[in-house]
C-alpha cells in the first residue's frame, strides 16, 4: 500500500491528521537518511547521528505546514535538506567541518581509464564468496575514504550516488549553485578514486585471479 | 567525464553500514511525535473564549442591530418616564375611574357597606350617579372633570380612604358616606341641567380627585407652610378653600380665582353629620389651621413676588 502513494500524497494526508500517513513516509525513508546523516557526520561525530535523524524528522512534523505552503515541492528534497542542514550545524559546532578545497589536484585516472585500478575490479553482482567480500572491504575503504572529504563535496557524492538524488536536486539539498554541485561532485570522485585505487590496487595485485 | 562512478556506487551499496537503522527508542519518538501533533487537542479555556469571539464577530452586524434596538427602546422609556404634564394623566385617569364606577366590583361590597351603614337611604343617589348621561360624554368634557371631596379633617381616615383608591376601590362608597370620614367623589361633568349627584357639591377645577385627596393627606401630615413652599417651587399657585357641607347637600362652584392674587381657588368641601364627635371636631380644626397656613405662605410669597 505504501508503494501506491507519492511521498507528495503521504505528506498531504499525514497533513491532513493522517498519522497513518506518517508511518509509511517513515518506514520509506528510515534506513536511507539514516545512512545519509552517518554518512555526512562521519564517524567522528557518530554519536550525534540520533539526535540529528529524530530532529530531522520533528523538524519536519513542526514545519509541516511550510511545506504545504510550496507547491511542487519534493518531500524526499525537502526532507534530505532538513537533515542536511541539522548536519552541518552539528558539525560546525564541533569544528570538525573541513573546508570546500584543500589544494587537491585531480590524478589522470580519468585521463588514463585502462591504467585505472577498478578496471581490475570484479562485477559488483558477483555471487561467490570472495568476490562479496572484496566489495565489503571495497565498501568500508568507501567509508574511511568518505571521512577524508570536505563535507559538501561529502554530500554531494552521497546524495548523488546513494540516494539518486538528481544535480538539481542536489542544488536544493546543499543550497548551491549548479555549477557548484558538479564542481564539487568531480572532486570528490577524483578523490574517491584515488584514495579506492590506493587502497584496493595492492589486494587487486595480490590477488590475481580477479 | 561521468558524474556517477558505477564502481564507487556498487563499493557504497555494499558498504558494512548498508543495513545501519536508527534504534527502536529514536523510532518511537519520531512516530509519537508526529502522532501526538496531528492528534486534536482539546481546546482549552482561552481557546474557547477566542473561538466564541471569533464567532460573535462574523455576526458582529448582528449584535450592532440588536444593540441599536435596545438603545431606542431605553430611549423610549426614558422619553415617556419624563413626562410629568399632569393634565395628560389625568384625562385617562378620570376616565379609567369612571369606567371602573360602573363596573366596581362587587368583592368591595363588605367595606363599603361598613362605611354606608348609615346613609343607606341614599342609594338611589349613587344609582343615579352610575347611570349618569355624563358617561358617554366627549373626551374634551372629561377634561372638565368636576372634583367632590368631602373631608372631615379625620387624618386616619383620610389615609384609609387613600388606601382604597389606591387599590382600585372606586370610590362609590363615597356616595353616601356620612361625616366624620374622608370620601372622595368623582363625577364626570355633567351638561348644565343634569341632576346633582349624591348630594355632594361639584367644582370645575380640573385636578383629579386622588390629587385632592393626596393634598388633604399633605397638609395634615405635612403642614400647610411645607405643602404649600412645595407648590410655590412647582409653580402650582393657588389658594385653598374649606367649605362645610351639610352631609347629603351638593355644593356646586364655577372656576375661581383669588380676587387679590389672581390665583385659582380650590374648594375641599367637608361634609359634617349632625352628632360629629369631639376628636373629629377637633381634626377639623386642624385641616382649617393648616390650610389658613398654606393659603398665608402663598399670600406672602405673592407679596414678595407681585413685581
Amino acid at each position: 500500500m505504501s508503494d501506491v502513494f507519492a511521498d507528495e500524497d503521504l505528506m498531504r494526508q499525514f497533513c491532513a491528521g493522517e498519522a497513518h500517513a506518517f508511518q509509511l513516509l517513515y518506514a520509506r525513508h528510515e534506513k536511507p537518511l539514516y545512512r545519509y546523516v552517518r554518512r555526512l557526520l562521519g564517524s567522528a561525530e557518530a554519536l550525534q547521528v540520533d539526535d540529528v535523524f529524530q530532529d530531522t524528522w520533528m523538524k519536519l512534523v513542526d514545519a509541516r505546514d511550510s511545506w504545504q505552503a510550496r507547491d511542487n515541492a519534493s518531500f524526499k528534497t525537502w526532507l534530505y535538506t532538513l537533515a542536511h542542514h541539522r548536519a552541518i550545524d552539528v558539525l560546525r559546532k564541533s569544528g570538525r567541518e573541513v573546508s570546500v578545497d584543500q589544494g587537491w589536484q585531480e590524478n589522470g585516472w580519468e585521463n588514463d581509464e585502462a591504467e585505472a585500478p577498478w578496471a581490475l575490479w570484479p562485477a559488483s553482482h558477483a555471487e561467490q564468496p570472495e568476490q562479496q567480500a572484496f566489495w565489503r572491504k571495497a565498501g568500508q575503504q568507501l567509508l574511511n575514504c568518505l571521512d577524508t572529504l570536505p563535507v559538501l563535496q561529502r554530500a554531494a557524492f552521497i546524495l548523488h550516488h546513494d540516494d539518486g538524488l538528481s544535480l538539481e536536486e542536489i542544488t536544493l539539498v546543499i543550497n548551491t549553485e549548479f555549477e557548484t554541485v558538479k564542481s564539487r561532485l568531480r572532486y570528490a570522485l577524483s578523490k574517491l578514486r584515488t584514495c579506492m585505487g590506493a587502497y584496493l590496487q595492492p589486494i587487486l595485485e595480490k590477488e590475481s585471479g580477479f | 567525464m561521468s558524474l556517477r562512478d558505477e564502481h564507487l556506487q556498487q563499493a557504497l551499496r555494499h558498504a558494512p553500514d548498508q543495513a545501519l537503522a536508527p534504534s527502536r527508542k529514536v523510532r518511537e519518538n519520531v512516530l509519537g511525535y508526529a502522532a501526538s501533533a496531528v492528534k486534536p487537542k482539546p481546546a482549552n479555556w482561552l481557546k474557547r473564549c477566542l473561538n466564541t469571539f471569533d464567532a460573535w464577530r462574523v455576526a458582529s452586524w448582528q449584535v450592532a442591530g440588536m444593540g441599536a434596538i435596545a438603545s431606542v427602546l431605553l430611549v423610549l422609556v426614558m422619553v415617556r418616564e419624563q413626562l410629568p404634564d399632569e393634565s395628560i394623566w389625568v384625562k385617562s385617569e378620570v376616565k379609567d375611574v369612571a369606567r371602573n364606577r360602573v363596573e366596581a366590583p362587587a368583592a368591595n361590597a363588605p367595606e363599603q357597606d361598613k362605611l354606608e351603614a348609615p346613609a343607606r337611604s341614599e342609594g338611589p343617589q349613587a344609582k343615579a350617579k352610575r347611570s349618569s348621561p355624563a358617561e358617554g360624554a366627549p373626551t374634551k368634557k372629561l377634561a372638565e372633570t368636576n372634583t367632590s371631596v368631602s373631608a372631615s379633617a379625620a387624618p386616619e381616615l383620610a389615609d384609609k380612604a387613600n388606601d382604597a383608591v389606591a387599590a382600585d376601590k372606586v370610590p362609590e362608597t363615597v356616595v353616601t358616606a356620612p361625616a366624620p370620614e374622608v370620601k372622595q367623589v368623582l363625577s364626570k361633568t355633567a351638561p348644565a341641567s343634569a341632576p346633582a349627584v349624591s348630594g355632594m357639591a361639584t367644582y370645575e377645577v380640573p385636578i383629579a380627585h386622588t390629587l385632592i385627596t393626596a393634598l388633604i393627606k399633605a397638609l395634615i401630615k405635612e403642614g400647610g407652610e411645607a405643602v404649600a413652599k412645595k407648590d410655590i417651587e412647582a409653580g402650582n399657585l393657588r389658594i385653598l378653600k374649606i367649605e362645610a357641607l351639610e352631609c347629603g347637600k351638593t355644593g356646586k362652584h364655577e372656576s375661581s380665582f383669588d380676587a387679590l392674587t389672581n390665583y385659582k381657588v380650590v374648594v375641599l368641601e367637608v361634609c359634617r353629620s349632625e352628632g360629629e364627635a369631639s376628636n373629629d371636631k377637633a381634626s377639623s380644626a386642624l385641616l382649617q389651621r393648616e390650610v389658613g397656613a398654606y393659603n398665608q405662605t402663598m399670600l406672602n410669597w405673592y407679596q414678595t413676588h407681585k413685581n
